[in-house]
């Protein structure tokens, strides 16, 4: 069996790091409440949300019809989520149908893959891998910041006033879900993204998954031609493969993690029925 | 209800029970496929990459790997991978070493989405675009692809009904414990 505790250990003893300092707190146990800039959103006000912007996504790129994939990506995205800090919200995975390059997470734990992406991994490690980073996105709150920033700033409201039990009305749930919508071709903020392939990473490695596959990912991203449609919302919305590739790779090295497991059979006798469907 | 992906476990039949014949007749096969099992996995270089005499940003050089060399997977050493080429052996980056064979091409000017291509021919259009200053015509291969592009979600009208078919796909952590399980990544 496993033993976690050797993990947060070696996150502890690299105290000169600033960068691993942000959060590792948070990481060394999971049963803490992690910090939140906003703590007071009600968890149902949350959920609202992310089924608001779960259901435009999905409006644009359908689910792909297969059981069978779906039921696999949410076996693995489940099983890393339940090493994230909040192990009990009701994380929702899901393929969907679109030949770019995209993962999406929405407040709440709604979490997309692009069949396009998909078909790129090679294997479950790098799955687990894109799925702990959108994850991370969920756990930490970044959108819900980002959205509570909006609204105090463009909404006439505050999302973090809005009391609990009223539920937040559709007009205000309108606005939230174009904000939530409009974020996904904005993007976040570049700390998040870094903070979240740090995090995710964590979360993957917890899972026994290898914590170098989001290098590999990445990799592969960093060679798609710049121009390309397929990762033109990805450009848009992230920093550049090849500099959150040397980030994550020094905080790696730092970190020390164990190799970890990079199952393949699975993964692959799904992306073939992807494939077959394309 | 049996688990529809749980992988066959690897053989349990206990050597020892076996006649004495089978053990030696297995004995004779190991030993005869011993070269086999030495070699290494095929993969392919996935981006230049330096070779390095040992598993440490400042190691000696040994040489300049271009993308879509072929080399085999000897060992893995966290962040490091020990392969070898045809004239070498040294380490690179886990990154820059791909499997080939399964999911690519195994080297030459494919690279990295070769494989890609081969899956996905509708996105085929959307991996490459031509420099500019060439016929703008590559931009017509993305109309009526399937995308995620920028706005598309904005224009979208809701779809509450897919988000339900999604919500059904939900599991509880007891069965995904169980798939890791299957997988090993419990241990």
């Amino acid at each position: 069996m496993r033993s976690w505790p050797a993990i947060p250990l070696a996150f502890t003893l690299l105290a000169g790091c600033t960068e691993l300092a942000d959060g590792l707190g948070d990481l060394t146990d999971s049963t803490r409440t992690v910090r939140y800039a906003i703590s007071d959103i009600p968890a149902d006000d949350e959920r609202e949300i992310g089924e608001s912007v779960a259901e435009r996504i999905l409006g644009a790129a359908p689910p792909v019809d297969d059981a069978r994939v779906q039921e696999y990506v949410n076996l693995v995205g489940t099983w890393v989520a339940s090493h994230s800090e909040r192990p009990d919200i009701d994380w929702t995975f899901a393929v969907i149908e679109a030949d770019t390059v995209n993962a999406l997470a929405t407040p709440g734990g709604y979490i997309f893959i692009s069949r396009g992406l998909f078909l790129l991994l090679e294997d479950e490690a790098e799955l687990a891998a894109v799925l702990g980073h959108e994850i991370a996105h969920v756990s930490r709150h970044h959108h819900l910041q980002e959205l509570q920033r909006i609204s105090r700033r463009s909404l006439a409201f505050d999302l973090a006033e809005h009391a609990a039990g009223d539920g937040l009305g559709d007009e205000r749930l309108r606005l939230l879900a174009d904000a939530g919508i409009e974020l996904f071709d904005r993007g976040l903020d570049r700390e998040d993204e870094l903070e979240a392939d740090r995090v995710g990473t964590t979360y993957a490695a917890r899972a026994g998954y290898d914590p170098w596959a989001l290098l590999s990912v990445l990799t592969t991203l960093d060679a798609i031609h710049p121009d390309a449609l397929a990762i033109e919302q990805l450009r848009a919305s992230h920093p550049p493969a090849a500099d959150r590739r040397e980030r994550l790779a020094a905080w790696l090295e730092e970190a020390g993690l164990p190799a970890g497991a990079r199952p393949g059979v699975r993964f692959r006798a799904m992306r073939d029925r992807l494939a077959a469907t394309d | 209800m049996r688990n529809p992906f749980r992988q066959p476990n690897p053989a349990a039949t206990r050597i020892g029970s076996m006649p004495a014949g089978t053990r030696l007749l297995g004995l004779v096969l190991l030993l005869v496929s011993l070269p086999l099992l030495a070699a290494g996995e095929p993969g392919v270089i996935s981006e230049p990459a330096r070779m390095l005499e040992a598993p440490a940003g400042d190691a000696g050089l040994i040489a300049e790997l271009p993308a879509g060399t072929p080399v085999e997977r000897l060992e893995r050493r966290d962040g490091w991978m020990r392969i070898a080429t045809d004239e070498d052996t040294g380490w690179v980056r886990v990154w820059q070493f791909r499997e080939a064979g399964i999911a690519g091409e195994g080297g030459g000017e494919g690279g990295l989405l070769s494989g890609l291509q081969r899956f996905s021919r509708a996105a085929t259009g959307l991996f490459t675009r031509e420099p500019a200053g060439d016929d703008a015509g590559n931009t017509t291969a993305a109309i009526g692809t399937r995308g995620l592009g920028v706005g598309e979600a904005a224009r979208a009208a809701p779809d509450p009904a897919a988000r339900e078919r999604v919500d059904g796909y939900r599991v509880d952590s007891r069965a995904a414990r169980d798939y890791a399980d299957d997988a090993g990544l419990t241990r």
